[in-house]
């Protein structure tokens, strides 16, 4: 047991051990081809997002009406001329509008899922370790928002909020992802909960209480890195599903306003056209799924890469 | 996972069916009847035996659950198009929206042209066998007018002598209020102006000469109902329903399927078909599918998938085009910020080509609309465009614009508001004209798409610089088109306000000869329109795919959802 | 444990009487009203329809009659559907939800964990791979889409199944499958993550080194454990399943209550909206109790005092 303490400490204080753990960690994330895949394609996300306008062939809002005129009034197919993945109905290059939506769903990415882990891991790790009186009472104000009828909530924000810098901020983007933040941070909560349920009663913590370690310690340097498994997948999950959801917002008005596009926008957009025009829905899909596929693999490496009892395996 | 926010499609068929937002809503009767003369019915000439199918069943979608099937409250058109098989009043209409006889023939009209006396046909009974009399009629208009049933379609009954009184400008009927206590009302009740002499006859009085009231008798409000039926518990459900029309509702699946038979005891022609089955699909593009697989007889094909539809082979052949009495606007607001100077509207208007917007957005199916009446109803106005597309001098109105408004450029007034509700497939729309004048003045909007009602609500309030609207007619006349653009009128989300247009349409309204009153109105539409007051865009025209075995389907601008659904008792199924 | 179990269900109460106060509140808040038209009602039409259905009264007192109402049982009057009573609309269509839900559930049960124990013992292998693509597509396709996609190729296209409605068995299989298809990668990956998760706990290294054979160790050790997290998804999904099918139904013409989610929001039908709010807070409330002492079940460690 004493090998566990001593290993979950050195994670994150300065190193006593020979290589440090981060550079050890580092080295087995190098090594799992699938998290690198992951890496990869994570960070192409985030070169579309930050340099999406720079490269995009046109501007995300231009209308080439004459040759969608010149199609018979349909939305150009895939490699056309002047626009490789085709257009929209109103002649506007999809490929740009998927670039202009990579901004978008990186900001989703990020602040959504920020918001949810400085509320539900906190509240998760407190219900589980304290038990009783305090995660009964956590646990039921969870229940409330569960059931909480969040699309209600949300259009109320929006409404009473959008004229506020609040409200302004990002394009009116912020808003929603605070909202979704804030009713979506449940799971999270539940799960660390759960985490912290199993893992407090087993020996390393029995023993390290014995030694004296303080309970803040317990749980901050041994309980949550050790149970961070399920919660990083949930995280990486949570990605495509805020990006989801924010299409699923887009669709009702809220979020981004046209004529900015996000995937989720797209997708929404694209579906009416998904007999004649599949490629409307197809491209924003797949790159829903890249992204997926990104945050996925580098989710798994790291959690992988973070495991202490890999240590003896390498 | 994510709550169940991440599922949740408050989508295009959600909204717009629910609400009705981009249907029509109800069946538009055709030009007024001159009164004194006669029509023959239509009856179509009855198939042949050899011709039909053995199985006489149709099968088409509602689009969505009826809010309601009680006829004196019904307002959507889901509700409607039921209703017209269910039940018929003293007068119909044939497809050509010409008024006929159904339960009374045509009225003697007295010599002011302001008492409408009805004499019903012998021998006529509900379904349940019961016979239709006279006090029934009396019964079901007062229910209409009576301010306890808050019917949603009271404001068409003001011309009847007493509807002012009862109802008042509150209810939208006349300038002044209505009356409020039970005594009042009942008492106004008892003075208004629909009574039944004996149990044959129905004498309604007018308080002016309003030569399009029979038109609005032969609406699906005014039809006889029975005051034990209606105010039984769940009369309006399936294995309680008392109606008068050539159809029964057999069953009522609530958000399912609506059955009808053939009701044997109809007094007019007798229906064809054996069996409707209406199903309840809230997703066009789930109707759509359905119609491919032969599911569905008819369908209104989506607008996303007319130009594939139109291109197949086999479907293509199936398309018919149908005119709406409808017209897809967009509101200028004429008080408040840029959009209320003239110059800058007429600019506005002066950028959009409509005929590419149609082909864009609409895949180019639809007229441009340059003024509001639409073609069918008296007052239409084909050569009424004041404002032509015309780039060059839209840029010079702007300058004047810009000029007046003491700003150097487009771009300086900031970002105009430009409301929608989304969800709806507005999206493209008002993404094309956004552009078209960003890229004519360097008008920068901002497109704002807010959920059906907070955007119903903003856009009343004035919120907007621009909105998206539209408008379907009621009943066809100029009176339920330009009548919305009264002076502080309900509708009236352009906030128009203008004197003499006002006074014109008082005029008309009480204008006697029907030429004289259609000129008048017209001249008020000019007024408007040389006003920039709005952007008329396009007049509705559906497409729809209706199998070839269809027969007898009287296409008509009566029509509610479907083409022939105002008269279902003709269609018939061929050998097929 | 009885004891433990009781007082979970009678903690239910407050939750559902919190979740209503906010929703009521909420509700009145947001703008528009049940009346709305893009025809507007004249106003004196809307006052009475105001008058009639109590909402010109203030917003505390509707709360009462509401509340009042609601515990004799009594759902109140749709707004939309003016004919009808709430607790007829609910009535005929809440076993077609719960229906399709449960149906939805085990389909997603008995692919997804499979899909996820596979994936784990195939860990970065092959069959990580395919059940990981599988997930990833479950997730990244929006539902609408999905059904769509099946409704094309299977009804129209092969014909093998209606379009929609339910009618009949063959009505069940597209829709099931639809509402199944994001479940399925949730659990997939949360029964994968969890699986590996024990792979490396010590007892399990335990358990190979005392010689225990692969099979063994699996079925028992693993998958029991393995299961807490999953557990905990298990419930919120069969509460999304059951009432928030709501997609799936208006797609494929499901008569079923989960369509009035959100049609009843965006209509203003203020007593549906309530209802259904009391509904899925009631299945989220109960299928976490039920968890709850699941966990307790599967996890001998965990002690509840």
């Amino acid at each position: 047991m004493a090998t566990n303490t001593t290993v979950v400490e050195g994670k994150l204080a300065q190193p006593k051990a020979a290589a440090g753990p981060w550079r050890e960690a580092f080295g087995r994330l190098i090594r799992n081809k699938l998290a690198i895949v992951g890496l990869v394609l994570v960070l192409l996300l985030l070169f579309a997002g930050i340099f999406g306008p720079l490269i995009a062939p046109w501007p995300y809002q231009v209308q080439d009406l004459a040759a969608v005129q010149a199609n018979g009034n349909r939305p150009l197919p895939a490699f056309s001329p002047n626009h490789i993945l085709g257009t929209d109905q109103l002649g506007r290059d999809l490929l740009s509008r998927l670039l202009d939506g990579a901004r978008i769903s990186v900001t989703v990415a990020f602040v959504v899922q920020i918001v949810i882990i400085l509320i539900g891991v906190p509240v998760g790790a407190i219900a589980g370790w304290f038990g009783n009186r305090t995660d009964n009472l956590l646990m039921r104000l969870t229940d409330v928002i569960y059931a909480f009828p969040d699309l209600l909530f949300i259009i109320l924000l929006s409404v009473a909020f959008r004229e506020t810098p609040f409200g302004q901020a990002l394009d009116g983007l912020f808003l929603v992802f605070f909202a979704i933040g804030l009713v979506g941070w449940v799971t999270v909560a539940r799960l660390t909960r759960g985490q912290m349920l199993s893992l407090k009663e087993t020996e390393f913590v029995e023993a390290a209480k014995a030694i004296g370690v303080s309970d803040r310690r317990i749980v901050t340097r041994h309980l949550l890195p050790n149970g961070m498994g399920p919660i990083i997948v949930a995280i990486t999950l949570g990605i495509p599903t805020a990006i989801l959801a924010e299409a699923t917002l887009a669709y009702i008005g809220i979020g981004v306003q046209p004529p900015r596009a996000s995937w989720g926008s797209l997708i929404a957009e694209g579906q009416k056209f998904i007999r004649g025009e599949p490629h409307l829905v197809l491209f924003p899909a797949i790159c829903i799924a890249l992204a997926l596929i990104g945050f996925t693999f580098l989710g798994d490496g790291l959690r992988d890469a973070l495991d202490p009892k890999l240590k003896g395996k390498q | 996972m994510q709550k169940r926010l991440f599922g949740i499609l408050a989508s295009i068929a959600v909204i717009a069916a629910a609400c009705g937002g981009a249907t029509t809503s109800s069946a538009p009767p055709p030009a007024s009847q001159a009164p004194g003369t006669s029509a023959a019915p239509t009856v179509s000439a009855a198939p042949s035996v050899s011709d039909m199918a053995d199985e006489q069943i149709l099968r088409i979608d509602l689009h969505g659950e009826p809010p309601t099937l009680d006829p004196n409250k019904a307002q959507d058109s889901v509700s409607i198009s039921v209703l017209h098989a269910l039940n018929r009043g003293l007068l119909y209409f044939d497809k050509t929206g010409k008024v006929v006889p159904a339960a009374a023939d045509l009225p003697e009209v007295s010599a002011d042209a302001k008492t409408l006396t009805f004499t019903l046909k012998d021998g006529i009974t509900y379904s349940n066998g019961d016979p239709i009399v006279a006090a029934d009629f009396v019964y079901s208009m007062k229910r209409v007018v009576d301010p306890r049933t808050a019917a949603p379609y009271a404001y068409v009954m003001c011309e009847i002598a007493g509807a002012d009184a009862l109802l008042g400008a509150d209810l939208g009927c006349g300038t002044k209020p209505g009356v409020k206590d039970p005594a009042a009302i009942d008492a106004a009740l008892a003075a208004f102006g629909v009574s039944a002499p004996d149990a044959k006859t129905v004498v309604v009085k007018l308080s002016k000469p309003a030569t399009y009231f029979t038109s609005v008798l032969a609406l699906w409000i005014n039809v006889p109902v029975q005051e034990k039926w209606i105010t039984s518990p769940n009369a309006t459900e399936a294995a309680n329903y008392v109606g008068s029309g050539p159809f029964v509702l057999q069953t009522w699946s609530h958000s399912s399927q609506i059955i009808l038979k053939p009701n044997d005891k109809y007094y007019g022609q007798k229906p064809i078909l054996t069996e409707i089955q209406m199903s309840m699909s809230a997703e066009p593009a789930q109707e759509q599918a359905a119609y491919e697989a032969g599911e569905q007889d008819m369908v209104q094909t989506p607008s996303e998938d007319v130009i594939r539809v139109k291109a197949d082979p086999v479907l293509g052949a199936t398309v018919v085009e149908i005119p709406t009495t409808s017209i897809t606007y967009y509101d200028f607001n004429n008080k408040t910020g840029p959009t209320a100077n003239k110059d800058f509207r007429i600019a506005l208007t002066q950028a959009i080509d409509k005929t590419a917007f149609i082909n864009a957005t609409f895949a180019g199916v639809g007229a441009p609309a340059n003024s509001f009446v639409q073609p069918g109803i008296p007052g239409y106005q084909p050569d009424l465009n004041p404002y032509p597309f015309d780039l060059v001098k839209a840029k010079e109105h702007m300058a004047t614009a810009l000029t007046a408004l003491g700003v150097p450029n487009a771009a300086a007034l900031g970002k105009l508001k430009f409301g929608f509700n989304s969800g709806s497939g507005h999206e493209p729309r008002v993404a094309f004209l956004a552009e078209a004048w960003r890229t004519a003045f360097g008008l920068e909007t901002e497109q704002i798409g807010s959920e059906f009602s907070v955007f119903l609500t903003q856009r009343h309030a004035g919120q907007y610089a621009i909105s998206r609207n539209g408008w379907g007619a009621d009943y066809p006349h100029a009176n339920n088109q330009l009548g919305l653009f009264v002076c502080g009128g309900g509708n009236n989300d352009t906030q128009f306000c203008n004197a003499d247009f006002d006074r014109l349409l008082n005029e008309a309204a009480v204008e006697p000869d029907q030429t004289k009153q259609v000129a008048l109105y017209q001249q008020a539409q000019t007024i408007m329109y040389e006003d920039a007051a709005n952007l008329p865009l396009r007049f509705g025209l559906t497409t729809f795919e209706v199998r070839p075995y269809l027969g007898g389907l009287e296409v008509g601008i009566t029509d509610s959802q479907l083409p022939g659904d105002a008269l279902y008792e003709t269609i018939y199924i061929k050998k097929h | 444990m009885i004891t433990y179990i009781g007082r979970r269900f009678l903690w239910i109460i407050p939750v559902l009487f919190t979740v209503s106060i906010i929703t009521f509140f909420l509700m009145h808040a947001v703008p528009g009203g049940p009346w709305d038209r893009e025809k507007r009602l004249p106003k004196g039409t809307e006052d009475r329809l105001n008058a009639q259905y109590g909402l010109d009264q203030p917003i505390y007192v509707q709360y009462i009659n509401w509340a009042a109402a609601f515990v004799q049982g009594d759902l109140g009057p749709s707004y939309r559907f003016q004919d009808r009573r709430v607790n007829d609309i609910v009535a005929d269509g809440i076993w077609t939800t719960v229906q399709l839900g449960v149906m939805a559930f085990i389909l997603s049960v008995l692919v997804g964990i499979p899909l996820g124990i596979f994936a784990a013992l195939g860990h970065n292998r092959g069959p990580d791979y395919v059940a990981t693509s599988v997930s990833i597509i479950g997730i990244a396709t929006p539902s609408f889409v999905l059904s769509i996609m099946l409704i094309v190729f299977f009804a129209v296209q092969l014909g093998w199944f209606p379009t929609g409605g339910w009618k009949g068995p063959q009505y069940w299989v597209l829709p099931t499958i639809a509402l199944a298809g994001f479940p399925i990668a949730i659990i997939a990956r949360y029964t994968r993550a969890s699986m590996l998760e024990v792979t490396r706990k010590d007892y399990i290294r335990t358990a190979h080194s005392k010689g225990i054979r692969d099979g063994a160790v699996v079925s028992r050790h693993m998958i029991r454990n393995a299961l807490i997290p999953v557990v905990t998804i298990l419930g919120p999904t069969l509460a999304f399943l059951v009432t928030g099918s709501f997609i799936i139904e208006r797609i494929f013409g499901i008569p079923g209550v989960g369509q009035f989610y959100i049609t009843a929001i965006s209509t203003r039908d203020y007593s549906l909206l309530m209802a259904m709010t009391m509904l899925y807070a009631f299945a989220v409330a109960f299928l976490n109790v039920v968890v709850d002492v699941l966990y307790a079940y599967i996890d001998p460690r965990i002690r509840y005092s």
